[in-house]
């Protein structure tokens, strides 16, 4: 659902410089290979800004592979389009002593296109090479120039490949014409660049020397956020035949108004439907409403993505015919809608994706990859995700809320925030009846509400399988050793916060062991958390716990015949920054009544505070797996 | 193995009986408002989209290259149900090329039709703007488009013609797909100057399967020369065949099975000889006329043929001259597997010469082990080439010759009396083993006796035991030390993960799965590098004592088996694990200090049926202040056809139960 082109702008692993003789093995530095896997020994990217419609990008670098888990980044590929022509790539492979053993010769160089599912035609394509040296350790050197057409983006540097990779040298310079208003960001970079100008350019330069390697970490933000890094950002670019700005999200906005000026033509027929439609309410929020559906049920999200294409919608006429477009078709296809309504309506940029590290709102550049539409209202505005034949209106799900996202208006770009879902709009409750037999099979009737962020996942399984598919789903996914799903059922409300029912009978074989003597069960039968992570005395970065929600089970468990209580699990009350948890779980007569509440805050932590957290979640861990053990007879 | 048999049907020129013939009423633009009715189709009340009709034919012309295209025609009509079906709109047509030709696509047309306020709407597809091509490869260009103004409840039906001079190709032809075939009619008009085998597989029953002679005239031009171009008319006889299926099901996937390919309905043709009025010549011959070609290949068997002067060096540096004829070949075998990449490119045939294979230390599958055939007899060992279809690749046939169904190659040595079967392009395999995905039935050694080979997964054990022995110590904390000695190809899946991840990696998973009250230490990894014995990990470990008066414990610990690996409750195709199964489990432990037995589980033998091809024992004692488990599971057959899915589910079931059960110990009472 995303712009597919995005990927052509991260950053491409790109630079100059004479060939050096390639270090030997000798030459590295203990303190920096301890714990690498491998070790970057000249890593030069130089990007040179021509002119507003080229830019060079010319990349050297030299790798040591330490072993065979340092191997990942023997690989090179490199992604090109319409917009981008690989003028050169040179390869060179060297022994543990440094000796030249072999040079990449053309035809041992792939080239395919990059295609995903719902993909008709793009024009990414990307060239791929390997040495397949397995004799560790070894060094691998490339050359690339690589020319691009247009300023709209630009390269930025990310000199930390992956976890366990440390650094000798790594630099990198851009080259600007006089005068040239280039913007940059250093993020988790002390201090400045070193500039020099002469008359006719000016040189921007950083580097980094002797890094030790970094460990990916569990819960961590993008590594993009915890490495050094620059991103560059032009301020006056060309894309083709447009012209923009891009010094502030305002001006961003302008351009892409530009691109999609005109484009909202919709062909008579259907302003006639919108016609038709608006005679049958005047209620505005019903009217959004019914505009949505008929978009839902007109379209459906097929990405074509060809040279400037990858960032201009297709006009609204196309959608019309088609009954097809992608994010930015889609979008621009609503707001046309809309304004056929009588209804304002912004096309709006947004970094999608769950857990996406959100966009630098203080640094306006191309971060985007997908497209919705804001209407905005005197209270609340109203978010529509155009790609989607079955949301409910208003409803953004884990995809885009939560972040921020740039508003196309008349005015230009306005970065505002999407809606946030709460703890107490991302539930789940549950009620289970459940009998368990002499032979130790439990038969399990549940009930569940799942509301906001808890439904996403269902929601999105309900509107993509068959009844078929669901059945096979729900007999593979659940978490016990042998079941049968004898029944089950799904509804959905389609609120602005929307909500799935769960009905669910099944049959679960041995789910209790019973004895001669004794009857073992763990009451908690479909809400166990899986959330354990192991103690780390060198946690580093900051831990995400991602969206809170709340959890409520209750259930009501009948046993074969009467019992007394041999060991029952201690109530757990648990109440911290991390979570309010508590469990209880009580014989009565020949029941077992069993309740669970979990208030999972979410959040960011700071790495101080990784021990509490390992220490809470594993005690949820554990208190979810507690077991009742009953003796036969009074 | 017979079912194997059963569902390849090999139909040699056989004429079936003549129904009454069925005329298709399918034509292209008519339909009716009826068609728009139903809103669910008997055949699958579930299925999000129905073809109503697949209906195609494949004819011979005479070209003007001086011989034969075929003409292929498709025509489908399908009924989008709801959203989910939304994906039957998109397609993608395959052209075969090869040296500058391309099979070409004409006269391609699609049409949606929606239902509106009681009329029937066209959209056409616009085949100008909205078709795209792509390259795949160098004989694979595929041609994309998706129909206008889907929506629910829609019918889509497009059709066109593919003309080829690839008459190797004849279209093959699918019955059954991703979603339910209410018709589906395929018409082959075969000239009997080309006589095709025709492979037949799958469940379906045909319903009409017909063939009917006649005469006709064909002209072939040759105007290759360009100057005084050839006609060539004659008449000859022609057979049409036609094969019906109605009410199709949707093909479905499931666990433990090797490739789909082997279970879909599907009908697909090969050349095997050319008659009167052509000259007649067999084309495909016998397996060693077949083997005899490959070995005559520049692309292959050439490649063994050439001076290999350049491969002494590096065979007396490893010593491939020194020592018996095992020592020889193991040797080399080893030298290749850690020296030469594999490229993961899978093809039977070669891409480059085996000298710049060595010399670039990276090469196919087939290039891997087409060099260590080279190297083997260089050395002065008997060694061949040996031809396979991998598990996912699907079922090869023994009766035929048709090389196309083989992508995988191998070594077969000689060495003293013994035969061993090489794969030098899995870099952490040892010597004489092949991965369970290569067990795929028939194999073919390339050489002119063209030998077969059958290789099955009842060949392939997949041994385990584990051992655990624990001292009661002090205020009821346990230590122990467990010894596993894991299956072969769970050691490979193993080391992989060790050396991706590190011994500490290893460890960490393991802590994991015992949980924050055992202590892991003196962790001890053998073997992890000799490829030809299976990995053993040792290590201690303590367990926090319980001070409360009843201890329950799992004897199992974390090597129990948790989840039934047959899952679904019904099973429609038989089931195909990769080898035979033997796990044993041993423990001893001290009971607590002032503790005694109160319980324990109950002692388990059991067969899976009458002929004992599966076996579970779970024998547990007390005696002198311990406790004794031995837990064996025995699974001796691999494949199991569907009717037997219920026992071999219950048998598992069980396995998972007794693992779980627990000892109760209990305080001794003062």
């Amino acid at each position: 659902m995303t712009v597919s082109n995005l990927l052509r702008w991260l950053p491409l692993m790109i630079c100059t410089a004479t060939i050096a003789q390639a270090p030997s093995m000798f030459s590295l530095t203990p303190s920096l290979t301890q714990s690498a896997n491998s070790v970057m020994r000249l890593d030069e990217k130089q990007v040179t800004i021509k002119s507003l419609d080229k830019v060079i990008i010319d990349h050297h670098y030299i790798l040591t592979v330490l072993n065979e888990a340092g191997s990942v980044f023997a690989d090179l590929e490199l992604q090109y389009d319409k917009f981008t022509r690989i003028e050169k790539i040179e390869g060179y492979l060297y022994d543990a002593s440094g000796k030249k053993i072999r040079s990449l010769r053309k035809n041992d160089i792939s080239d395919k296109p990059i295609f995903t599912q719902n993909d008709l035609a793009v024009d990414d394509r990307v060239k791929h090479h390997n040495f397949h040296h397995r004799v560790y350790p070894y060094t691998v050197e490339y050359e690339i120039r690589i020319e691009q057409q247009g300023t709209f983006f630009l390269p930025g540097w990310l000199p930390v490949w992956g976890a366990s990779m440390a650094i000798e040298n790594s630099r990198f310079v851009v080259t600007t014409p006089a005068g040239y208003s280039l913007r940059y960001k250093s993020f988790n970079y002390s201090g400045e660049p070193v500039i020099s100008s002469t008359a006719k350019q000016t040189n921007y330069t950083w580097s980094l020397h002797a890094f030790a390697g970094l460990q990916r970490e569990y819960r961590s933000p993008a590594w993009r956020q915890v490495t050094p890094g620059v991103l560059l950002g032009p301020d006056e670019f060309e894309i083709e035949d447009f012209k923009g700005r891009m010094g502030g999200w305002q001006e961003f906005g302008e351009f892409i108004g530009l691109l999609n000026k005109g484009l909202d033509v919709l062909p008579l027929q259907v302003k006639s439907e919108v016609k038709n439609i608006m005679g049958r309410t005047s209620n505005r929020k019903q009217l959004i409403d019914s505009l949505y559906s008929y978009l839902q049920r007109n379209t459906r999200y097929v990405s074509v993505q060809l040279g400037i294409g990858g960032w201009r919608p297709f006009p609204a006429s196309y959608v019309a015919a088609n009954g097809y477009g992608d994010c930015k078709a889609l979008s621009n296809y609503m707001v046309a809608l809309l304004k056929e309504a009588g209804i304002p309506a912004y096309y709006s940029l947004i970094r999608a994706g769950a857990n996406e590290a959100d966009v630098d709102e203080r640094f306006p550049t191309v971060q985007f990859n997908h497209v919705i539409v804001c209407v905005p209202g005197d209270k609340d505005s109203t978010w529509l995700e155009c790609t989607s034949q079955t949301n409910s209106t208003g409803y953004l799900s884990d995809f885009t809320s939560n972040r921020f996202t740039l508003l196309i208006t008349p005015e230009g770009g306005k970065l505002v925030r999407t809606p946030v879902y709460t703890i107490h709009q991302n539930t789940q409750q549950r009620y289970i009846t459940a009998s368990l037999e002499a032979d130790g099979r439990l038969q399990v009737n549940t009930i569940t509400e799942y509301s906001g962020l808890q439904q996403d996942e269902l929601h999105r399984m309900l509107s993509s399988l068959s009844r078929d598919r669901v059945k096979e789903y729900l007999q593979d996914k659940l978490d016990f050793a042998t079941y049968e799903v004898k029944n089950f059922d799904y509804g959905e409300i389609r609120n602005q916060v929307p909500v799935v029912n769960e009905k669910l009978e099944m049959e679960i074989l041995n789910y209790a062991t019973i004895t001669g003597k004794r009857l073992f069960i763990n009451p908690n039968i479909m809400s166990r958390s899986d959330l354990r992570p192991l103690p780390d005395e060198t946690r580093r970065f900051a831990v995400r716990l991602g969206e809170g929600y709340i959890d409520t089970d209750s259930a009501v468990i009948n046993l074969p015949g009467n019992y007394t209580i041999e060991s029952m699990p201690p109530v757990v009350k648990i109440d911290d920054e991390i979570c309010t948890y508590s469990t209880e779980v009580r014989l009565d007569k020949n029941q077992l009544i069993y309740k669970r509440i979990m208030k999972y805050k979410g959040g960011d932590f700071p790495a101080i505070r990784y021990p509490d957290i390992v220490a809470t979640l594993e005690k949820v861990y554990k208190a979810d797996r507690n077991r009742v053990v009953l003796l036969k007879g009074n | 193995m017979n079912v194997r048999l059963t569902c390849l049907i090999l139909l040699f020129l056989a004429a079936g009986p003549v129904h009454a013939q069925d005329k298709n009423k399918y034509k292209f633009g008519k339909l009716s408002k009826a068609d728009f009715e139903p809103a669910v189709y008997s055949i699958d009340s579930n299925a999000s989209a129905i073809v109503l009709a697949d209906i195609g034919s494949s004819e011979f012309t005479g070209n003007d290259k001086g011989w034969f295209s075929t003409e292929y025609k498709f025509f489908r009509r399908a009924r989008i149900i709801n959203r989910k079906g939304y994906d039957i709109a998109d397609v993608e047509i395959s052209l075969y090329t090869d040296d500058g030709m391309e099979e070409q696509l004409e006269s391609l047309k699609a049409v949606t039709y929606n239902l509106e306020d009681g009329k029937i709407v066209e959209t056409k597809l616009d085949v100008k703007e909205s078709v795209f091509k792509t390259r795949i490869n160098k004989n694979l260009v595929v041609k994309k488009f998706t129909f206008p103004a889907v929506r629910e409840g829609c019918i889509i039906e497009y059709e066109y013609k593919l003309v080829s001079d690839f008459l190797f190709n004849l279209q093959p032809w699918n019955f059954q797909g991703d979603y339910p075939v209410l018709w589906s009619d395929y018409k082959a008009i075969i000239p009997q100057f080309f006589s095709y085998v025709w492979l037949f597989q799958g469940y379906q029953k045909f319903f009409l399967n017909e063939r009917k002679d006649r005469v006709v005239g064909f002209s072939v031009n040759d105007n290759s020369s360009n100057i005084n171009s050839r006609v060539q008319s004659f008449s000859a006889g022609v057979s049409d065949h036609r094969w019906v299926m109605k009410d199709v099901p949707a093909l479905k996937e499931e666990r433990f099975t090797s490739t789909l390919r082997n279970h879909v309905s599907r009908i697909e043709f090969q050349l095997a000889e050319y008659r009167e009025p052509l000259t007649p010549r067999n084309v495909m011959g016998t397996w060693p006329d077949a083997m005899k070609k490959l070995l005559s290949y520049e692309e292959f068997g050439q490649q063994l043929e050439k001076e290999n002067g350049w491969l002494n060096n590096t065979i007396s540096d490893i010593g491939g001259n020194d020592g018996t004829p095992l020592e020889k070949a193991r040797k080399i075998y080893t030298w290749v597997r850690d020296n030469i990449t594999n490229e993961n490119y899978t093809s039977i045939y070669v891409r480059k010469p085996m000298r710049q294979v060595l010399k670039a230390k990276t090469g196919s599958e087939s290039e891997i082990n087409m060099l260590l055939v080279a190297m083997l007899r260089k050395a002065g060992l008997i060694a061949d080439p040996v031809m396979l279809s991998t598990r996912s690749h699907g079922w090869v046939y023994a009766q035929y010759p048709l090389i196309s169904r083989f992508n995988y190659i191998i070594a077969r040595a000689l060495v003293g009396r013994d035969t061993v079967l090489l794969d030098a392009s899995n870099p952490r395999l040892g010597f004489n083993r092949l991965e369970p995905e290569l067990y795929n039935g028939h194999a073919r050694v390339v050489s002119e006796n063209a030998d077969s080979l059958f290789l099955t997964s009842d060949m392939l054990l997949e041994k385990k035991s584990t051992s655990v022995f624990l001292q009661a110590k002090e205020n009821g904390s346990l230590s122990g030390t467990s010894e596993e000695r894991s299956g072969y190809y769970e050691s490979i899946a193993l080391r992989e993960k060790i050396i991706r991840n590190g011994n500490n990696g290893y460890l960490t998973d393991l802590q994991k799965g015992f949980g924050k009250d055992v202590s892991i230490s003196n962790l001890v990894i053998d073997s992890l590098s000799d490829y030809d014995v299976p990995l053993v990990v040792k290590y201690q470990f303590e367990m926090k004592g319980d001070e409360s008066d009843i201890i329950y414990l799992n004897p199992m610990f974390n090597a129990g088996m948790k989840e039934n690996p047959f899952k679904s409750a019904v099973r429609n195709y038989p089931v195909e694990m990769p080898y035979q199964i033997d796990e044993t489990y041993l423990l001893r432990l001290d009971i607590p200090e002032g503790y005694e037995v109160d319980e324990l589980p109950r002692q388990l033998k059991m067969k899976l049926n009458p002929e004992n091809e599966g076996s579970f024992e779970y024998l547990i004692t007390s005696s002198n202040g311990s406790v004794s488990l031995r837990s064996r599971l025995i699974l001796k057959r691999c494949y199991f056809y569907p009717e037997e899915y219920d026992s071999l589910r219950e048998f598992f079931s069980i396995v998972v139960r007794k693992h779980n059960e627990q000892i109760v110990f209990k305080k001794k009472k003062p």
